[in-house]
């Protein structure tokens, strides 16, 4: 019966924030309420309590549709993930000067539901359900407190982009539903209609593909990313790349190897496409002087390396591709919140902005350059756990996949370096040293935790596998 | 019964009392209560209690469906004139014959959830739609509302032709009249019969603004003061499809034509998808994209039509339920900011955020997007149409035109919130904030609690 509270409660705190839009920012309120639900998650799942939970919903077309939600597994990890990073999100934005107001944190709270809603659903209905849901908040989200002169036309087509997907798996959907006509749209139940006859019929399951690949987002879907990562205000990016893409990377573990597995064997042509966006992201990001541009492509080559690796059908593959799911959320969570500092502090644009943070900001950069290191799946950081284990697979599957991605790690480990080397090191330039005036304490305290976790799962990183296991 | 007598009965009380009662508020008022005679009625009716009872034995029929039907839109009328009390007495000095012509428009809808005969329901589909010729023609000051009357009993009449030889057809073939009786035809009169089926099909679609017969819609919709838009778009609509459901019924599903009719309908839905989303795209004007809106939406309804059962019945009062609540939210904001243009809504989401909010919620329930009832309408639309494997290629292409509708109602969002302007657009008054706040209540507790609004269906009270 605890389950439904990951919905419910961030759901009806982030209403009660929209409504009492014009008092003073409950800073506090958001960070309680996704600290809360981790501390539900940990009880939850150390009491070995049932994580399960159903009831009716309606039935329409003598198919009938339930209120399923099911906390094992991958899906028990990303919910972890995703109230954890929104932890340590909401305590980022209440620690820094940064001004939103009510309706900004009702609306990330809101989108919180519908995540953890995603991540739960057992339904398909109900995961649709939620799959849109996230979308409301994170348009009115960017749409308002974006940034840029683009910010209208970069979140139409953010949206619109997503929204097409989400249709094409809608069709897909309706016609599961009403013409393979399954008892209910629990997944055991379409499991049945679907593993026969999609032996034969690939039309249908490229529906769902298409919803999930625009979502990760995969090369060549990726085209609303990067604009709608550079607009958006930090907390949305942070939404959108540590978690929104997780959706989708979880949508194709849950929903479309779950539902298609027979077929997946004629996707691996897709694979190919894949790791070429890998490659072509890397190179992308090697090329540009933008911060945020290179962290977004970079996230496109890490979720392609994922992508590509579930679909290896391997125990080790898809273990180590659950593992890096977890660990890109948490790794990119402190690198986007590294750039929002560099971007308030120093007025940090591109990589020639500043010069020398070593000398004037120490702990900063010792931050950066560890999650930097995440970023390139250095051993001892929790990235390379999971990276090993993806291309120990991939190599056994596919060796030129292997070899290209490969490439892709060490073009990953190219340009973070030199995004690295460009701030941190050399003569200081425009850092006012004797500017001590902001205080980043508690920023500095959270990318500090977020680090810790980062490490400690490099090296012990059972717990997650525990959780996987489950 | 109960309901097309009471229906009548107050649109002549209204024609007269328009002698006396000059406040145009008390009128409404007045008609609003009437429409909650017309829902009591009706709700004696289901439970078998009848005024005139067996008088009209081949004329009026026992369809409990077509009785919930109109109780369900007779609610909506209530909503619709509570909501634009104000506006009735702005558009002229005749505002006792406006009810008076909304309630034999009505009468006419109640006809068409009842009939038994083919006859009735021509009356019926005539009755409601030559008062909403007049209606639309009301602003005597504006050459546009002129246009758009003309036109629409130009375009009308030229479907009223349609109609008439349709059922002369069904006559020729069949030799019968009787609804019941419409799929007995003779074999010899074969390509009569189904010339029959397609020219009424044809008709309706005039009526419910489907394409290729939508033409009309625009201009009648941008023509017609904004307050009997609002009811034109669905009300009237929803009596068109409700007619045609009941008539299309009757068609029988395994017939060795069936497969051409679905072809047809097809077709029709298709066009009307095209036509009445990229229409809504390329419009500056507000109320012309309300007008292609309305296009749009038809081509989603007209799904139901593909298996006519009690599921596809259900389907369709949600569907109008739905789509009328989230139409007079709209249309009441477009009268408030008198916006012709997107640009005359810039800075509502920081003047009146209420009313911004609950536009915003009713335009995601037009796009279709889960947590609102939309969401659910079209589901259950698309489902009926999903139940053939031919059909998922018309699903794939409503769905993606879909997506093309979000960009067009997600416009106004953006001009209410994302634009930097000011709005000087006062709040409403108290019942207006209730309705509204009812409004967005129906709307989400839809797209939550979905199973509510069909269990009402045909199912007695007592």
């Amino acid at each position: 019966m605890l389950l439904p509270l990951f919905i419910i409660f961030p759901f009806i705190v982030g209403v009660f924030m929209l409504l009492m839009n014009g008092q003073k920012p409950q800073k506090w309120l958001g960070a309680l309420v996704s600290g809360a639900l981790v501390a539900l998650f940990f009880y939850l799942s150390c009491n070995g309590k049932e994580m399960a939970y159903q009831a009716d919903w309606f039935s329409f077309n003598n198919v009938k549709t339930y209120i399923a939600l099911d906390g094992t597994g991958l899906g028990g990890l990303m919910l972890l993930l995703s109230n954890l990073v929104y932890a340590a999100l909401f305590i980022y934005i209440g620690s820094s000067d940064q001004k939103y107001s009510n309706s900004f944190y009702g609306l990330l709270l809101i989108a919180l539901a519908g995540l953890n809603g995603v991540f739960l659903a057992n339904d398909l209905i109900l995961f649709y359900f939620f799959w849109e849901i996230v979308l409301i908040p994170i348009y009115f989200l960017i749409g308002i407190w974006g940034k840029g002169a683009d910010k209208i036309k970069a979140n139409m087509t953010f949206f619109l982009y997503t929204v097409l997907g989400s249709m094409f798996m809608l069709a897909g959907i309706i016609y599961i539903g009403f013409n393979l006509k399954p008892v209910s749209f629990l997944i055991t139940d379409v499991q049945q209609v679907t593993t026969p006859y999609f032996s034969t019929n690939t039309f249908l399951a490229l529906l769902f593909l298409i919803a999930f690949v625009i979502k990760i987002p995969i090369f060549p879907f990726h085209t609303w990313q990067p604009t709608a990562y550079k607009t958006s205000p930090t907390p949305v990016t942070v939404v959108l790349s540590a978690l929104m893409a997780k959706m989708g990377l979880f949508a194709v573990v849950h929903w479309f190897l779950g539902l298609f597995p027979s077929i997946s064997e004629l996707f691996d042509y897709f694979l190919y496409v894949a790791i070429f966006g890998l490659i072509y992201a890397s190179l992308i990001a090697l090329s540009t002087k933008n911060i945020k541009k290179i962290i977004a492509y970079s996230s496109i080559a890490h979720l392609a390396l994922i992508f590509v690796a579930l679909f290896t059908r391997n125990e080790i593959g898809t273990q180590g591709a659950y593992f890096q799911m977890f660990s890109h959320g948490l790794v990119v969570l402190g690198l986007w919140l590294i750039v929002d500092v560099l971007e308030r502090q120093y007025n940090v644009k591109d990589i020639n902005s500043i010069k020398g943070l070593a000398t004037a900001n120490p702990t900063l950069a010792i931050l950066l350059m560890i999650f930097g290191l995440a970023n390139v799946a250095l051993p001892l950081t929790s990235s390379f756990i999971g990276e090993f284990m993806m291309l120990n697979a991939l190599f056994s599957y596919n060796k030129i996949l292997a070899v290209f991605a490969c490439l892709g790690v060490i073009l990953s480990a190219v340009y973070t370096l030199r995004l690295a080397g460009a701030i941190l090191f050399g003569e200081v330039k425009n850092i006012d040293l004797n500017d001590r005036t902001k205080d980043t304490s508690g920023v500095i305290l959270v990318l500090a935790v977020v680090a810790i976790i980062v490490i400690f799962l490099g090296i012990y990183p059972t717990p997650i596998f525990e959780i996987i296991a489950r | 019964m109960n309901t097309i007598i009471i229906s009548a009965l107050s649109g002549i009380i209204l024609m007269f009392s328009g002698f006396y009662i000059k406040n145009s508020r008390a009128l409404t008022f007045i008609s609003a209560l009437m429409f909650i005679a017309i829902i009591i009625g009706g709700v004696f009716e289901l439970n078998g209690c009848k005024m005139l009872d067996g008088r009209f034995p081949n004329m009026i029929g026992e369809s409990l469906y077509g009785v919930s039907f109109i109780i369900g839109l007779a609610a909506l009328a209530v909503f619709y004139l509570l909501i634009n009390k104000d506006q009735f007495g702005k558009v002229g000095n005749h505002v006792g014959e406006y009810f008076a012509l909304i309630f034999f428009s009505f009468t006419g809808v109640a006809v068409l959830g009842q009939f038994n005969n083919l006859v009735l329901m021509f009356l019926g589909i005539e009755l409601m739609s030559i008062p909403m010729y007049i209606i639309a023609g009301t602003n005597k000051e504006s050459l546009k509302s002129t246009e758009a009357s003309v036109k629409y009993f130009l375009m009308g009449a030229f479907s009223t032709g349609f109609l008439l030889l349709g059922i002369t057809f069904l006559y020729g073939a069949t030799g019968t009249f009787l609804v019941e009786n419409i799929d007995k035809f003779d074999q010899n009169f074969e390509m009569i019969y189904y010339l029959g089926w397609i020219l009424i099909i044809f008709s309706f679609c005039f009526k419910v603004g489907a394409a290729p017969f939508h033409m009309w819609t625009p201009d009648v919709y941008a023509g017609t003061p904004t307050v009997f838009t609002s009811y034109m778009s669905t009300i009237v609509k929803g009596g068109s499809f409700l007619g045609f459901i009941l008539v299309m019924q009757q068609f029988p599903a395994d017939a060795e034509y069936s497969g051409y009719l679905r072809v047809l309908l097809g077709t029709i839905i298709v066009l009307t998808l095209v036509l009445g989303n990229f229409g809504a795209v390329t419009q500056n004007s507000v109320k012309k994209m309300m007008a292609y809106s309305s296009i749009a939406q038809a081509g989603f309804m007209l799904f139901v039509l593909f298996q006519v059962n009690s599921v596809s019945k259900e389907a369709l009062f949600f569907y109008t339920i739905v789509y009328s609540v989230a139409n007079f939210i709209i249309f009441y904001t477009i009268q408030q900011t008198k916006a012709e243009k997107y640009e005359d809504l810039i800075g509502l989401g920081k003047a009146n955020p209420f009313l911004a909010a609950a536009t915003s919620v009713a335009l995601i329930s037009l796009a279709g997007i889960p947590l609102t009832g939309g969401f659910i309408a079209k589901f259950m639309a698309l489902s009926i149409g999903g139940a053939n494997a031919e059909n998922l290629v018309i699903i794939v292409i409503a769905l993606v035109m879909a997506v093309l509708s979000m960009y067009y109602y997600f416009k106004v969002i953006i001009h209410m919130y994302f634009k930097e302007g000011q709005s000087n657009i006062k709040t409403q008054d108290g019942l207006t904030t209730a309705l509204l706040v009812v409004g967005i209540i129906v709307l989400i507790v839809m797209g939550i609690f979905p199973g509510i609004l069909p269990s009402f269906l045909a199912t007695p009270m007592w």
